[in-house]
């Protein structure tokens, strides 16, 4: 009887303690695991007037690569040339930002940056430790140290007009739809 | 094109709005001259189905796995659709809500959304001026039909761009609040299994 009673007194601890661990697991989704301010990294917060009149809300982009490295891709812009007061967007020095946390600890894992020619440019898609960048007219495939394995021009050679205009992934990022737009300018119509 | 090797497999010309794939299909709105938008899905060989959605008018569509689609509806209960149209379940956090932002997880179990508050200070001013600010984030299991849980945000900015992403099997939430990354734990599939 003794025996019986320490058993369901276990029992109950035991339930008690696993009760206890699920409440807690799912309070803790109101905690971030950690929080990064991406400033320190070159992340825009105050973009320059002319960079919102002209572009609007500079683009960011999320994705896991898989699930131990997760990428931020975001635009800046250089310090500016003296056309860039006039808003026109060719004038902008734009500068893609590619950093790659650990999801884990939230370390940078790696981290570069280099000139793009659209503020549309950055992270397309994320799957199996590869992710996708979109440079103007170009993708370029790298893995999570950000070494370039492949890239392909998808601008059609016979249709200088024709422009990559968006990019879309499936849900298992393992295909992408390229959507292009014909692209005219008063030089071309002219 | 296949995002493993950039190799362009397939390619046609149509009329349509791509807003989202899957692996073999494309859904998008076509707006035909006399009539108003439909919501087309196509293979990239076939010309495509036209799905009856009479109270949707060019909302954004999302696939969510492989053969269901998220319809975005603002401050409506979020239809769930096979790729023929058919209602799976409508889905409704019990905020009042603007839901926006379908975001899937690659293995197609769990998809993320936000609810914002919608203001508009000066609608007699400026009518088509309005100010979002994102208020939760609400995480959707499809298996167990339940919501894993909701991430309530802290800081949120008017009108932000507010991108999010889930992990490979829907485990981990990441999204950019102002300038800080911010990245949630999530309840593994098993504890809100009822």
């Amino acid at each position: 009887m003794t025996r019986a009673k320490l058993l369901s007194v276990a029992l109950l601890s035991v339930l008690t303690i696993r009760g206890t661990e699920i409440a807690s697991q799912a309070r803790n989704a109101e905690v971030p695991a950690w929080v990064i301010n991406l400033t320190g990294l070159g992340y825009p917060t105050h973009s320059s007037k002319n960079f919102s009149k002209t572009f609007g809300v500079p683009p960011t982009t999320l994705a896991f690569a898989d699930s131990e490295h997760l990428v931020v891709t975001f635009i800046s812009s250089d310090p500016g040339t003296p056309s860039e007061q006039e808003g026109r967007p060719d004038s902008f020095r734009l500068r893609l930002h590619v950093i790659v946390f650990e999801v884990r600890t939230g370390q940078v894992d790696t981290q570069r940056d280099w000139p793009t020619p659209n503020p549309n440019d950055g992270l397309v898609a994320g799957h199996d430790g590869r992710l996708v960048v979109r440079a103007g007219d170009n993708l370029t495939l790298y893995d999570t140290t950000l070494k370039a394995l492949k890239e392909t021009d998808t601008a059609p050679g016979d249709r200088p007009n024709e422009r990559l205009f968006a990019v879309f992934t499936s849900p298992p990022p393992t295909s992408c739809c390229l959507s292009s737009a014909l692209v005219f300018t008063p030089n071309s119509i002219g | 094109m296949n995002a493993d090797t950039l190799e362009t497999v397939h390619s046609f010309s149509d009329s349509l709005y791509p807003q989202t794939i899957s692996d073999t299909e494309i859904a998008g709105w076509r707006i035909p001259a006399s009539r108003s938008s439909e919501l087309v899905i196509r293979t990239p060989d076939r010309p495509g189905r036209v799905i009856a959605l009479p109270n949707y008018r060019s909302n954004k569509v999302a696939f969510v796995s492989e053969d269901t689609i998220a319809i975005e509806s603002g401050y409506s209960p979020m239809p769930l659709i096979r790729t023929d149209g058919t209602l799976i379940e409508s889905i409704a956090p019990h905020n009042h809500e603007w839901f926006s932002r379908v975001t899937s997880s690659a293995e197609g179990h769990r998809f993320a959304f936000t609810g914002s508050r919608i203001r508009n200070t000066f609608e007699t001013l400026d009518p088509h001026q309005t100010w979002e600010y994102v208020q939760r984030v609400y995480i959707y299991d499809m298996p167990t039909h339940t919501f894993a849980c909701e991430v309530k945000v802290k800081h949120s900015a008017r009108n932000q761009d507010f991108p999010l992403a889930l992990s490979p099997n829907g485990s981990t939430l990441a999204f950019l609040d102002g300038g800080s990354l911010n990245v949630y734990q999530l309840p593994p599939k098993a504890e809100h299994r009822q």
